[in-house]
């Protein structure tokens, strides 16, 4: 993979791009955008970039007599990355895929958190010159989740970066980070994907075989690999990622499931609070294709499409108004998480309102 | 691949390797070491990243190769087994160490994975004695500082001078150490910060013989007996250390040596943060310490110095650490004032200096 495959992020490679190719890359970018869109995917080819030993540092002399070759229109993309992109088969490039370059790190939060250590650990790394590349990257995935000491730690970092380094921070909520932190790296901005491209990521990294539908709810589908490619691409919501870390189908017929238990009375069947925030999310989204379906009867429009059938049944059972009622009522519901809600007490609430508005009969 | 070599010469490189290899599992390759077995001559390289050690190693080679070989590991086989070692690498990777009736079977990784010996950009390069080498470390090694956050202060500056002069310098803020060596065929001027394990870890390979220093760009390489050492340099711009060292403080004071030492010694036992106060007069010094409300101490010692009275202060240990690298019977201590730089040498040691700021006495 090189950088030229970053499906739907054209404005924000064409940036990219440019900067490599007019050697005018800034010591820190920040990559921003909602989760699973293609930011460190971007960032890691963004570094092998930079380091591919196949690249000659004269991009700008030998730029101008290629750029009539218009090869692949469709990509849009605005400058010619064929001498800026990495090659994706020298050494350099595959050690980076590898996570094993010398002058290449990635640093993750450790149990939902980026402590001052491992920031520590980026400014050894940086103030030494580079071992074999030509620049040092730092990659800092989840940044918000830096806690106040390691942020102010990196402030001095970020300020006077070493020579030939390059730093890369990545967060899906830059509002969280610190002004300070924000105001020192050129920002770059990420957007969800629209449906056809989110699909084409997650086919790429699926390959040919989507995951096989789950049985466990009793609604038919049809079993091709296109409708089930858009169907994840749906669920997905331009964010494909989401689609090709986990799977969204058995995610959302669990979510389903669990609504029927709900509907039933049944006792709090979420197994933690992370998958009640997330039922949440899925709960909103049939509700929000119920109504739509209710208003326009166009099953494209639907997000949950496969599950059409069943939608249609809940949503003759409750008139609109009761939908969009619940519907804000869950979303209010939803912005206490941040304050540590009770789970079981939650599960009740959400129940007996569910309950109320929902016709049981076609669970 | 598939050598024979002999337990001594091996047990040697790997010795030599152990300081070098990672123990950490940040990345599980940088605990191996690369075997790389040519017809045309072997040798083994390992590498934290920082520093990177290639020595030659003789082997009789029957199938050449090369393999990432886990280096504590392998050591710890090696040191334990006798006489001649036969090393058999099979297709599923499995590394077979054979000697007399042992055999041992050893994971290892593909070499392709194991970090690129850098290419060394163009370089001046010098040629220096071992001795002339271990000398220059010693004496100014110790006082480079630890894990300060101005990082090109962790490290000692090579600074090569258009005027055939290689000068090396060390400093944690507090108190600078510099020498200065004539050498041959020094062209362009040009500086290089090697970070201190490594001139630390360099120390312990300097063996009998030249020593080809060559400090490019990125990294400096020492060339000693047959061994490649190779050490990224320290980013950024090392302070301006001509201005530091004072160049016409009047008053000086020799000492001897040795009781100097010793009675810096005694008088830090009782001491805040190992302070202690010169008093120099005609004559003698007094050096004393104290700390209020647990006790003090005091020592005379003869002094050549005829001049007015002063009262001055000092960290203890970074005199004490300066007049343990020394070996001359009688040093000098030159002196402004109680508050600028002092600068501490050997009598007719010219091309070393050490200075030294004194304490603010309250």
């Amino acid at each position: 993979m090189a950088l030229k495959d970053v499906i739907g992020q054209n404005k924000a490679v064409n940036i990219l791009f440019r900067t490599i190719q007019r050697d005018r890359i800034p010591s820190s970018y920040l990559f921003a955008g909602e989760p699973g869109i293609g930011k460190k995917f971007a960032a890691i080819n963004l570094a092998k970039a930079v380091n591919c030993t196949k690249i000659v540092n004269s991009h700008q002399s030998s730029f101008i007599g290629h750029k009539n070759n218009k090869e692949e229109p469709e990509r849009l993309l605005t400058v010619d990355y064929r001498l800026t992109d990495c090659c994706d088969v020298c050494s350099s490039c595959r050690k980076i895929d590898a996570g094993i370059h010398p002058d290449f790190s990635l640093i993750l939060p450790e149990s939902g958190q980026i402590r001052i250590e491992e920031i520590r650990a980026i400014n050894e790394i940086l103030f030494l010159k580079p071992f074999e590349g030509r620049k040092k990257i730092v990659i800092v995935d989840d940044a918000e989740l830096m806690n106040q000491n390691a942020a102010n730690a990196f402030l001095k970092t970020l300020e006077e970066p070493p020579e030939d380094s390059l730093i890369i921070i990545i967060s899906s909520n830059p509002d969280r980070l610190p002004d300070t932190i924000r105001s020192r790296c050129a920002r770059i901005n990420f957007t969800p994907l629209p449906g056809e491209e989110c699909e084409k990521v997650i086919e790429r990294s699926l390959g040919h075989q989507p995951p096989v539908i789950s049985r466990k709810t009793n609604i038919k589908k049809p079993e091709t690999d296109d409708s089930i490619l858009s169907t994840l691409a749906r669920l997905s919501m331009g964010r494909p990622g989401s689609a090709i870390s986990g799977d969204l189908i058995e995610e959302r017929d669990r979510a389903v499931n669990i609504l029927k238990s709900m509907l039933k009375a049944g006792k709090d069947s979420w197994v933690s609070r992370d998958e009640m925030e997330k039922w949440f999310d899925q709960i909103l989204l049939l509700l929000r294709d119920i109504a739509v379906s209710k208003i326009t009867q166009d099953e494209n429009s639907l997000i949950n499409s496969d599950l059409k059938g069943y939608l249609n049944k809940l949503g003759r059972s409750m008139e609109l108004k009761i939908i969009i009622e619940n519907y804000l009522k869950l979303s209010n519901l939803k912005r206490y998480f941040n304050f540590n809600l009770n789970k079981s007490l939650t599960w009740n609430y959400t129940g007996s309102m569910l309950r109320k508005a929902m016709d049981t009969v076609y669970v | 691949m598939k050598i024979k070599v002999a337990k001594n010469t091996i047990q040697k490189k790997l010795s030599n390797i152990q300081g070098v290899v990672e123990n950490t599992n940040t990345m599980p390759i940088l605990t191996h070491f690369l075997l790389d077995v040519n017809k045309e001559g072997s040798h083994i390289l390992a590498t934290d990243l920082e520093t990177t050690l290639k020595q030659p190693v003789e082997a009789e080679v029957e199938q050449e190769g090369r393999v990432c070989i886990p280096a504590r590991k392998f050591f710890e086989i090696v040191r334990e087994l006798d006489g001649e070692i036969r090393l058999t690498l099979d297709k599923e990777g499995w590394l077979r160490v054979n000697s007399g009736a042992s055999s041992f079977k050893l994971a290892t990784l593909p070499a392709e994975d194991f970090p690129a010996w850098p290419e060394m950009e163009a370089s001046e390069e010098i040629t220096l004695n071992d001795d002339e080498l271990l000398r220059i470390i010693e004496k100014t090694v110790f006082a480079s500082g630890l894990d300060d956050k101005r990082y090109t202060l962790n490290g000692l500056l090579f600074h090569l001078r258009p005027e055939n002069a290689l000068v090396v310098v060390a400093t944690d803020g507090h108190r600078l150490a510099a020498i200065s060596k004539t050498i041959e065929g020094a062209g362009k001027e040009s500086k290089a910060i090697v970070f201190r394990k490594a001139a630390a870890e360099l120390k312990k390979l300097l063996d009998k013989g030249k020593v080809k220093v060559a400090l490019g760009k990125n990294h400096a390489l020492f060339e000693a007996s047959g061994a490649l050492f190779l050490t990224r340099l320290i980013e950024g711009t090392f302070p301006n250390y001509e201005q530091v060292i004072p160049q016409s403080n009047e008053i000086k004071v020799f000492l001897n040596r040795e009781a100097f030492v010793k009675a810096l010694r005694r008088a830090s036992i009782i001491s805040d943060n190992n302070l202690v106060v010169l008093d120099i007069s005609n004559g003698s010094v007094v050096i004393s310490s104290s700390v209020p409300d647990y006790g003090d101490s005091k020592e005379e010692i003869q002094a050549g110095y005829r001049g007015e009275n002063l009262r001055i202060g000092f960290n203890a240990r970074y005199l004490l650490e300066a007049l343990g690298v020394m070996d001359q019977e009688e040093v000098v201590f030159e002196i402004q004032d109680n508050h600028s730089p002092a600068v501490l040498r050997g009598k007719d040691e010219e091309d070393y200096k050490y200075v030294v700021m004194p304490v603010r006495l309250g």
